[in-house]
């Protein structure tokens, strides 16, 4: 039956191009309202404990209400795979912290030093850890069409960009973050797949530097002004430089953010946050979805119905509540 | 005949939408498709085996758990969304964030939100105080010696006014088993302060301006109040309980909200800390009549206190009331409770030595 196993049915030559494909958000400020405060009411109720199904159901309503083509992303992960994540990630902080515990129920201040060299070493090989298996569920969890997104990267690969580009930056007084940004993107997206798609990014330290050297050189000098041309540079530089390959084919992605329009909509995000004393933030998040999905456009030659299924499953969540905990946005 | 309704099916192979038709059974969903071949085709999923993957007032996605990859099923129709609830037990979170009823998310919103509010303003106080009264003597003690070998290091202190001004305390009946230890630091500031568990500090300047013993009297009584009624440690507590409280319920939302909230409740600290030097003033009264000592020496000490300090400050902004009121507070005091004073001979010496 062709419903149940249509994987040689489509010849890719056949197919007309499509138009631009758009990014589309349906989901309306209230119903994402909705959502916060109940997270909320239950995060206090339970005293924290919610706080992975938060999660989780937020990613939910936030992906689900994401269109493409007529179909919806689609977030599989659970609240308790999530609330396993939270307490691997928990025990890992504890365990990491355990010597400088230690070091103030004895008061020992060498073992405080001890510990300390083990917390910042151990966080520092910890984050790349958590990137990667952060990347792993939140992509393996993710489907359109009920095609899988997946993360291929090793571990090992991550670390390796990870752990000498921070310490060159320490070394560099900050200036060598351009290069490591740069080179951890590289890695990371060239493993995501969507399916049979791969992606590539092609934007270097170099131009990235140039970035945020004009960003801070004339932020200081416009006494900030400048930072709304710095940031949509940023935005724009970042997604532009991302390309999507099918069939050996790359094709750029396509993104362009007007100084004006960037700027009137940072300006009315920061009074919706203001005024409201931020029980906007849900209008806020919503407005910036649509906003950028307006201006973001996938490549045309692309042909959204050939997708295949290439990903496997993934359930382990505590590289995704690690990141969470620390605060650090994968994608 | 069950009602069929239009949807989309995606077989977990190809990115493929698929249009089919379903409709609701006893214990299964009914799929309905035509083949490649124009032949009419049904697949069955059971209703045990099928899962919410998504759900909204706009869009049910289902998937049935067989092997990885599974099938999948989107349907937008909303008389479909609408027959599902009775097929399908809808959680409560669904039921309250998708309802059409926005006034419902708004009320149980505006319900939890008063509970905050009240909770924050009586019963969060009412805890923290009870917890700050029974908080174990021995911890408070050593935590303010830690606290008054802090405050005084890097200060120039007056060994002989600290010494005089000691003895003098001694002269003075009060209640309360805390070991008092008072110090007089060299500085141009009009001051005095009480640390948890005895510590007295007091700046010269203040001594400097007064002209009777019942003066000085009056101070260490007003800051020994603070010492007995806990009031360093029930501030603690209140701060620590309201800041707590902000940032588990606020943290979360936005950091403005939580930024605009601790701010405001620096109001309320400053209001607590109006209620509790009212009631060391009020102590501080009772322990001078127990003592025989003329209570008009509290209303001379903020007279010279206002003196000290010419700019004026709205109450409003202030950790202290508003000087006048304290002495308006302490001339009805004394008319309400009269008493016979008696010279303090003793307490005149050490005074004139401290001078």
């Amino acid at each position: 039956m062709e419903i149940l196993n249509s994987e040689n049915t489509f010849d890719a030559t056949n197919i007309p191009p499509h138009p631009p494909v758009k990014l589309s958000f349906k989901g309306s400020g209230f119903d994402y309202f909705s959502i916060l405060i109940i997270n909320w009411i239950l995060t206090v109720i339970t005293l924290g404990l919610y706080y992975p199904w938060a999660r989780a159901r937020t990613l939910s309503f936030i992906y689900g209400n994401t269109e493409m083509e007529n179909s919806r992303f689609v977030f599989h992960g659970t609240g308790m795979q999530m609330f396993v994540g939270f307490i691997k990630a928990i025990v890992i902080l504890l365990l990491l912290s355990s010597v400088n515990i230690c070091a103030e129920i004895i008061n020992s201040s060498l073992l405080s030093i001890i510990g300390t060299f083990i917390f910042f070493t151990g966080l520092m090989i910890l984050i790349p850890i958590a990137v990667h298996g952060g990347l792993r569920y939140r992509l393996a969890k993710t489907t359109w069409r009920n095609i899988h997104f997946g993360y291929r990267g090793s571990k090992a690969e991550l670390i390796k960009i990870f752990i000498p580009g921070i310490i060159l930056t320490y070394v560099t007084g900050g200036v060598y973050s351009s290069w490591l940004y740069s080179d951890l993107r590289k890695y990371i997206i060239g493993n995501i797949r969507f399916g049979n798609i791969k992606f590539n990014y092609n934007g270097n330290g170099g131009a990235l530097f140039w970035i945020n050297f004009k960003g801070v050189f004339f932020g200081i000098l416009t006494l900030g002004i400048y930072l709304f041309w710095y940031m949509k540079n940023w935005i724009n530089y970042y997604i532009s430089n991302v390309d999507v390959e099918q069939n050996g084919n790359r094709y750029p992605v396509k993104l362009a953010v007007g100084i004006g329009e960037y700027f009137v909509f940072q300006v009315v995000n920061f009074f919706l946050i203001v005024f409201t004393l931020g029980l906007a933030t849900a209008w806020v998040k919503v407005r910036t979805l649509n906003f950028f999905f307006q201006r973001m456009e996938l490549p045309e030659a692309i042909n959204l119905d050939i997708l295949e299924q290439t990903e496997t499953d993934f359930n382990d969540a505590t590289g995704d509540d690690l990141l969470g905990m620390m605060d650090i946005g994968i994608i | 005949m069950h009602k069929v309704y239009k949807a989309r099916f995606y077989n977990g192979i190809l990115s493929k939408a698929f249009t089919v038709e379903v409709s609701f059974g006893e214990n299964e969903l009914t799929i309905f498709f035509t083949d490649n071949h124009s032949v009419s085709q049904q697949l069955v999923w059971q209703k045990n085996n099928i899962n919410e993957i998504q759900y909204s007032s706009s869009i049910i996605s289902l998937k049935y758990e067989s092997e990885f990859p599974s099938q999948q099923l989107d349907i937008t129709d909303p008389d479909f969304i609408e027959e599902y609830k009775n097929h399908f037990k809808v959680s409560a979170y669904n039921r309250i964030t998708h309802t059409r009823n926005r006034n419902m998310v708004l009320i149980v919103f505006g319900v939890f939100v008063s509970l905050m509010v009240l909770s924050y303003f009586f019963v969060l106080p009412f805890f923290a105080d009870i917890f700050a009264r029974n908080f174990p003597k021995d911890i408070e003690i050593s935590m303010g010696e830690k606290l008054y070998q802090n405050v005084l290091s890097g200060e120039e202190i007056d060994s002989a006014k600290t010494t005089n001004i000691n003895l003098f305390f001694k002269q003075m009946k009060v209640d309360g088993d805390y070991p008092v230890k008072i110090t007089v630091v060299e500085s141009n500031i009009e001051n005095a302060f009480a640390l948890p568990g005895g510590g007295i500090v007091v700046y010269d300047k203040i001594l400097n301006d007064m002209n009777n013993y019942d003066e000085l009297a009056a101070l260490l009584a007003h800051e020994y109040s603070h010492v007995q009624l806990k009031h360093a440690t029930r501030n603690i507590f209140r701060s620590l309980s309201g800041y707590i409280f902000i940032s588990m319920f606020f943290g979360d939302i936005t950091g403005v909200s939580a930024v605009i909230i601790q701010n405001a409740d620096q109001f309320r600290s400053l209001k607590y800390g109006r209620e509790l030097e009212h009631e060391a003033d009020e102590n501080g009264l009772k322990i001078l009549k127990t003592n025989k000592i003329e209570g008009s020496g509290m209303s001379q000490l903020f007279k010279n206190l206002k003196k000290g300090n010419e700019i004026h400050i709205s109450e409003y902004f202030s950790s202290h009331p508003d000087i006048d009121s304290r002495i308006d507070f302490v001339n009805e005091y004394q008319k309400q409770n009269p008493y016979t004073t008696i010279q303090n001979d003793s307490m005149k010496v050490y005074f004139d030595r401290i001078k």
